[in-house]
């Protein structure tokens, strides 16, 4: 089921067009990447879907239903400026920002306790949120986007500034709530971390939607037939224009882009002629190279 | 609205719990007491402060009528302040005179010394030597005691009998009388301006305090970013409404709480100063009608509401209160003003300009309220002025909540006026 569901949205700033034509959906026990470069329309977009401000054109629907405010008590919302009252106990603020989002005060308290000792902060409880690493009060911000329980769960960078070791924390609660249904928008520059939790990706470079649709689908897009191998011997064919456009050589293995017209699999053949091959793949382009190939020069 | 509650009683619980709160609470009573009593104290300290006045009479008329009317000034009280030495030195002794005193003044055994000259009653002139010249106070009493002595003195020259001049030169005093719901009763003129002025003067730092802390409050979530998890779940009108009415709350309860502070000394206050000092009793301390307590009430809250939606309007505008400081001052100017115009209208409470200028809204609270206690307002007036302040309030609360909306987004350098009518068409 379509949790979100974005139409054909717009938005200008004076003279700027900030965000064009934009559309995407996000399923219920998925998660979307959204990613772009600084200043591609992404805050703007998330604003919009935040109800923060309004879309020039175009319609937004949560769970279905054209957006009105009273949906918003569904959506986790994290943005890449944390936001914390310092002065306030963890416990308390965290009560709080449940309760602005309708959920009662005792309730809200008891899966506050229960987050904090999901997220190993459990001590801190009673701490004023000023004595905590930003580390940690990155976590706490986390445990107040999804503590109640959203069924649309926006995070915007959640990983900068933490430490692998939790970043794996948050990465595994991430999943964990894709399975248990929740519908996660992960708007990110880390193009590896998308890599590894996304299913699907949307790509916006200067307000418009460039890149959209399943991750091993764009990926299969992007794939130019390149090639990898490792071997033993002299690869003499490489200098053979007719067959090899272009090489580089990595010194572990090599990297060979294919004359137009010819097929990975022609490359092999003539490998295996010459040379004891080790190692053969045809190379998938990561989404870090998707992304700069897409953005840098579209 | 149940959101409204949920940023109310945060904004309350967390800011009553600070020390901040706990502090301003005890230190203002003490601070009134303070303002309310330091003149008093002030006038005991100086009773025991006796004065050395030296006097050099050329004229040879004025030394002992002066030196009698300083001793015998009626009350009693001079007396014990001044103590007259009279020189008389020759035209030998003149330099060594004025220098010794000189001397005595410079050493602190004398306080001054006059010299009154041959010519008094053509020049109307005579020389007052001290070490401070800028006591005006003192200046004015020295004045004073040789004017009526040479008054006197003038008229006994004229043929008049001695105690006729006396009979008739008496200085009169007037009673004060304060003309009240209950017909006129004796009052200190003094006291009762005292209790206007500091009603005044508390609605005063009222405003801009929780002003402030309004504005203060809007600009420390937006620059702690908190203001954007905040528009995640409630409107920028919700999040306005939280911030002015929880503010206002803490304002109330330390307003309840002072006034049970004052309430308690003016129903002690005055056995308690006789319970030190029983001469004191002469006082007759000003009453303070429920009304003024019940108006003060009723202008602080619409005061607060007209103020605070323009701090919030200054306070999303901005991203420090460094920057806040710049910003506020045409809101600060505007209750400054009302301060300014207290006591043109407290000279002709009744007149135009205190009605006109009482009525315009944002010197309604201050303005308002100073002619209530002058009992220059009708209820008419004061009718009014509620309900002008009212429709401001809420037109005022539509416009600053369209530069709200857009002002706790924006981050970077502050809005020009041109940027702030933009803003407004956007929401």
């Amino acid at each position: 089921m379509s949790v979100l569901n974005i139409a054909n949205i717009s938005k200008q700033f004076g003279h700027i067009t900030a965000v064009d034509q934009l559309s995407l959906d996000v399923e219920e026990g998925t998660i979307l990447g959204f990613l772009g470069p600084n200043g591609a329309g992404k805050t703007t977009t998330i604003r919009m879907i935040m109800q923060i401000i309004m879309p020039d054109s175009g319609a937004i629907s949560l769970f279905g239903q054209p957006h009105h405010p009273g949906l918003l008590d569904q959506v986790g919302y994290m943005p890449e400026e944390r936001g914390l009252y310092k002065n306030m106990r963890v416990i308390d603020l965290l009560v709080f920002f449940a309760e602005m989002k309708g959920l009662g005060a005792a309730p809200a308290r008891r899966e506050a306790v229960q987050w904090l000792g999901r997220l190993e902060l459990p001590e801190w409880q009673d701490k004023k949120v000023e004595d905590l690493s930003k580390g940690m009060q990155q976590k706490i911000q986390f445990a107040a986007t999804v503590l109640h329980q959203p069924r649309l769960i926006i995070l915007d960078e959640p990983f900068s500034g933490l430490d692998p070791v939790n970043t794996m924390l948050l990465k595994d609660i991430m999943l964990e709530l894709k399975k248990k249904g929740h519908a996660i928008l992960f708007s990110t520059h880390q193009m590896d971390s998308a890599e590894k939790i996304c299913e699907t990706i949307c790509l916006i470079d200067q307000g418009k939607r460039v890149l959209y649709g399943p991750l091993t689908e764009i990926k299969r897009q992007f794939g130019s037939n390149r090639v990898r191998l490792r071997y033993d011997g002299k690869a003499s064919f490489l200098a053979d224009k007719a067959i090899v456009a272009k090489f580089d050589d990595y010194g572990q293995y090599v990297e060979i882009t294919p004359a137009a017209g010819i097929s990975a699999q022609q490359i092999l053949e003539r490998a295996v002629q010459q040379l004891s091959v080790q190692h053969f793949e045809i190379a998938d382009p990561s989404l870090n190279e998707i992304f700069i190939k897409v953005v840098a020069n579209p | 609205m149940r959101k409204i509650w949920t940023l109310i009683k945060r904004e309350y619980v967390t800011r009553i719990h600070t020390k901040g709160f706990l502090w301003g609470t005890l230190l203002m009573p003490v601070f009134i007491l303070l303002v309310t009593f330091f003149p008093l104290l002030l006038g005991e300290f100086t009773g025991d402060d006796v004065k050395n006045i030296a006097i050099i009479d050329r004229s040879g008329a004025l030394a002992a009528p002066l030196h009698e009317a300083m001793q015998n000034d009626g009350e009693g009280k001079e007396a014990t302040r001044y103590h007259l030495h009279i020189h008389t030195p020759d035209a030998a002794a003149w330099t060594e005179t004025v220098q010794l005193l000189d001397n005595q003044v410079k050493d602190k055994k004398l306080d001054a010394y006059l010299i009154i000259p041959e010519d008094i009653f053509e020049s109307n002139q005579f020389e007052l030597h001290c070490s401070t010249v800028s006591n005006l106070l003192f200046n004015r009493r020295i004045e004073n005691a040789v004017t009526q002595v040479a008054t006197t003195t003038r008229l006994q020259r004229s043929g008049l009998d001695a105690e006729l001049v006396k009979k008739f030169s008496a200085r009169i005093n007037a009673k004060t009388y304060k003309v009240g719901e209950q017909g006129s009763r004796e009052e200190s003129g003094f006291a009762s301006y005292a209790v206007n002025y500091i009603f005044m003067f508390l609605l005063y730092i009222a405003l801009i305090l929780y002003g402030t802390f309004v504005m203060q409050g809007v600009t420390e979530d937006k620059s702690s970013r908190v203001m954007e998890i905040l528009l995640s779940s409630a409107n920028a009108r919700q999040i306005m409404a939280g911030k002015i009415l929880g503010i206002g709350a803490v304002g109330l309860t330390q307003f309840f709480i002072w006034m049970l502070f004052a309430a308690l000394a003016s129903m002690y206050g005055l056995a308690m100063v006789q319970a030190i000092d029983p001469g004191i009793s002469k006082i007759a301390m000003p009453t303070i009608s429920i009304w003024v307590y019940v108006l003060f009430l009723v202008y602080f809250i619409l005061g607060f509401f007209l103020y605070a939606t323009l701090y919030a309007a200054v306070g999303s505008m901005v991203n420090s209160d460094r920057e806040a400081q710049s910003l506020q001052w045409p809101v600060v100017m505007l209750i400054l003003f009302a301060m300014l115009c207290a006591f043109p209208v407290l000279q002709n409470p009744s007149g135009t300009f205190a009605i006109v200028i009482s009525l315009l809204p944002f010197f309604t609270p201050i303005l308002m309220f100073l002619r209530f206690t002058a009992n220059a307002a009708t209820t008419v007036e004061l009718l009014a002025s509620i309900l002008i302040m009212i429709l401001t309030t809420w037109g005022l609360i539509w416009v600053t909540a369209k530069i709200f909306r857009v002002g706790i987004l924006m981050y970077g350098k502050k809005p020009t006026l041109q940027e702030l009518l933009k803003w407004m068409k956007y929401s």
